[in-house]
């Protein structure tokens, strides 16, 4: 199988490049490069977020270090996962490292072909480029915004209301499991 | 509500008030505007019809469900823009109810009518990606500085007022 025909059959399984053409998604392909790691880092925590990833094959681990300089493993990637990508939209640093677990083989385009493509009105790969990039988003805001209202719950804090200027629960300050606070805050934290 | 009014709202909200004129046009022309009541379903999980929203006038918020029980994950203000993930992946189907908690109106654009514009090629259909990208890049932005802060907070020991600050909880 031709590395343009493997790319395409790895980014059928993208969440949110379902259904996109088999032709659309070879010239998507066409964009990526493909690259292997064994046991290496893939990308880490504070560097420019320069390239973005898909996973096609094998896993790899996401780890943050919180302030307490703690090291959190925050998630495990599979195959169709995109990363690498956060940085690219909001031009922040990584924010968590990715490391291979054993061998791995990843797509990778550069984050400026990567906003190159984003902007492209006339392509045919950019929709569907654009799409999977929403998908990723959105996937990585709900986790984020439900981590906050986890805490803000155990805390003890009336989510509902608190728009409204309601004041926390009665019955005194809660007791918070601080280092439960700080795995879930790295969790969410750790979006690469 | 009438009908112009409503595409006035549309046309001011966080979603197309960036947008080039003519794609502004033709994007609010195309929204079913979608009144409600608090405790009404704007969106259901499970629905079949695939809908983005915007909420222009009245609050709701995100509810998923587990056990029987009800649990909210996000409150939605005006201008908000909601069901972008179900929306735009086919093979995610919505896991939470979208709910009014203060009466007002939704702008709902099925799935058919942008389906539409990319068969046929209509810049519009670029433009409203582009918008709802812009928009989730600036939330995931501004989540991440709230979350870094957070985080931080459970070193410097002031975690519970950075998360009553955050949420806006008096006391």
């Amino acid at each position: 199988m031709s590395d343009v025909a493997y790319c395409a059959e790895v980014l059928s399984d993208v969440p949110g490049l379902g259904g996109v053409p088999a032709v659309a998604l070879e010239e998507l392909a066409r964009e990526f490069t493909l690259r292997s790691f064994d046991d290496q880092i893939v990308c880490r925590e504070g560097e420019p977020s320069d390239t973005l990833f898909i996973l096609a094959e094998g896993d790899c681990e996401v780890i943050k270090t919180a302030p307490n300089a703690r090291r959190y493993k925050v998630a495990m990637l599979t195959p169709g996962c995109l990363f690498g990508h956060v940085g690219v939209m909001t031009l922040a640093l990584r924010t968590a490292t990715v490391r291979a677990r054993g061998h791995v083989k990843v797509l990778e385009m550069s984050a400026r072909r990567a906003r190159q493509l984003l902007q492209a009105g006339d392509l045919p790969v950019a929709s569907p480029f654009r799409r999977a990039l929403i998908v990723a988003l959105s996937r990585q805001l709900g986790s984020a915004t439900a981590t906050t209202m986890k805490l803000a719950i155990d805390a003890g804090l009336d989510v509902a209301a608190t728009r409204q200027g309601a004041r926390p629960v009665e019955g005194g300050e809660p007791e918070v499991d601080l280092e439960w606070a700080t795995s879930e805050l790295a969790r969410a934290h750790g979006q690469v | 509500m009438q009908r112009t009014q409503f595409e006035t709202l549309l046309k001011r909200s966080p979603l197309l008030a960036g947008v080039d004129p003519v794609a502004r046009e033709q994007l609010s022309a195309r929204f079913l505007a979608h009144p409600f009541q608090a405790g009404e379903p704007i969106l259901r999980a499970g629905d079949p019809g695939r809908h983005l929203g915007v909420l222009l006038e009245g609050s709701a918020l995100v509810q998923a469900r587990r056990d029987d029980r009800a649990y909210t994950v996000e409150l939605l203000e005006t201008g908000r823009v909601f069901g972008e993930m179900a929306f735009f992946d086919p093979q995610s189907p919505r896991t939470a109810d979208v709910v009014g908690t203060m009466a007002g109106v939704a702008a709902l654009l099925p799935w058919s009518v942008y389906e539409e514009l990319v068969r046929a090629g209509d810049p519009a259909a670029e433009v409203l990606e582009r918008a709802v990208l812009d928009i989730l890049s600036r939330r995931l932005a501004s989540t991440n500085e709230r979350l870094g802060e957070l985080l931080e907070a459970t070193r410097q020991g002031t975690f519970m007022s950075t998360l009553r600050r955050i949420l806006g909880v008096r006391g």
